[in-house]
């Protein structure tokens, strides 16, 4: 071993949110300037709004992601290269495709990410399911 | 015809980059098989293509260079 590294998330490729999206059997709605969500903050003081997202944003976004047999949609977002999630996690059929806090959805697009970048770069990708999670061995 | 084999050492170990990533999305990149600093540069496209750093611990094998294990020595008198 050489070393390890922790590493947060950062969406900043849509052909990968797109592939993750598929593994997760979500629709990614290219081009949706809406998304489908409660309509209005309850409680905005216990639920700060993400850095750049004022109430007026709400409900807006470049593009959306659909979950089959949820009533509400995910709002992609971009701010200058990276994309934000946004997601009214009270459908609780939404939360169960996504994860809690869209930690899910982060994992297939960090697998997808990881396996296009790792081919390119000629290594050999193995992917395995591991207690924790998914686990993808790169081998040169 | 002979043949003479010039490595008796251990066997190179494979060159790996383990990537594991939880439910939750965070990410731990381990590597094995490199000695020395190579290994932050073999795997730091991953980094830079998933998002920051939030921590790193190096193992021993960071601070091997190839074969020569490079020893700290403390001065433990007064």
């Amino acid at each position: 071993m050489s070393h390890v590294s922790k590493i947060e998330i950062e969406i900043n490729d849509l052909a990968s949110l797109k592939m993750a999206c598929q593994r997760l059997g979500l629709e990614f709605r290219e081009g949706q300037r809406t998304y489908v969500w409660y309509g209005r903050l309850v409680k905005p003081e216990s639920t700060p709004l993400p850095e750049g997202i004022t109430e007026k944003d709400l409900g807006k976004c470049h593009h959306a992601i659909h979950i089959p047999n949820a009533s509400y949609e995910i709002g992609v977002i971009q701010q200058g290269m990276k994309y934000l999630l946004l997601a009214d996690y009270w459908d609780s059929r939404l939360k169960n495709a996504i994860g809690e806090n869209g930690g899910k959805l982060k994992q297939a697009y960090a697998v997808e990410k990881t396996i296009l970048e790792a081919r390119r770069k000629n290594y050999r990708v193995v992917e395995q399911t591991i207690a924790s999670g998914i686990r993808l061995v790169l081998s040169a | 015809m002979h043949c003479i084999c010039w490595n008796r050492g251990a066997l190179p170990m494979t060159k790996q980059i383990i990537v594991d990533i939880d439910d939750t999305g965070e990410v731990r990149i381990e590597t094995t098989g490199f000695t020395g600093p190579v290994c932050l540069e073999e795997s730091q496209f991953i980094k830079d293509l998933l998002g920051h750093e939030t921590s790193r611990c190096l193992t021993p094998m960071f601070y091997q260079q190839g074969n020569v294990v490079k020893k700290q020595h403390i001065n433990l008198c007064g």
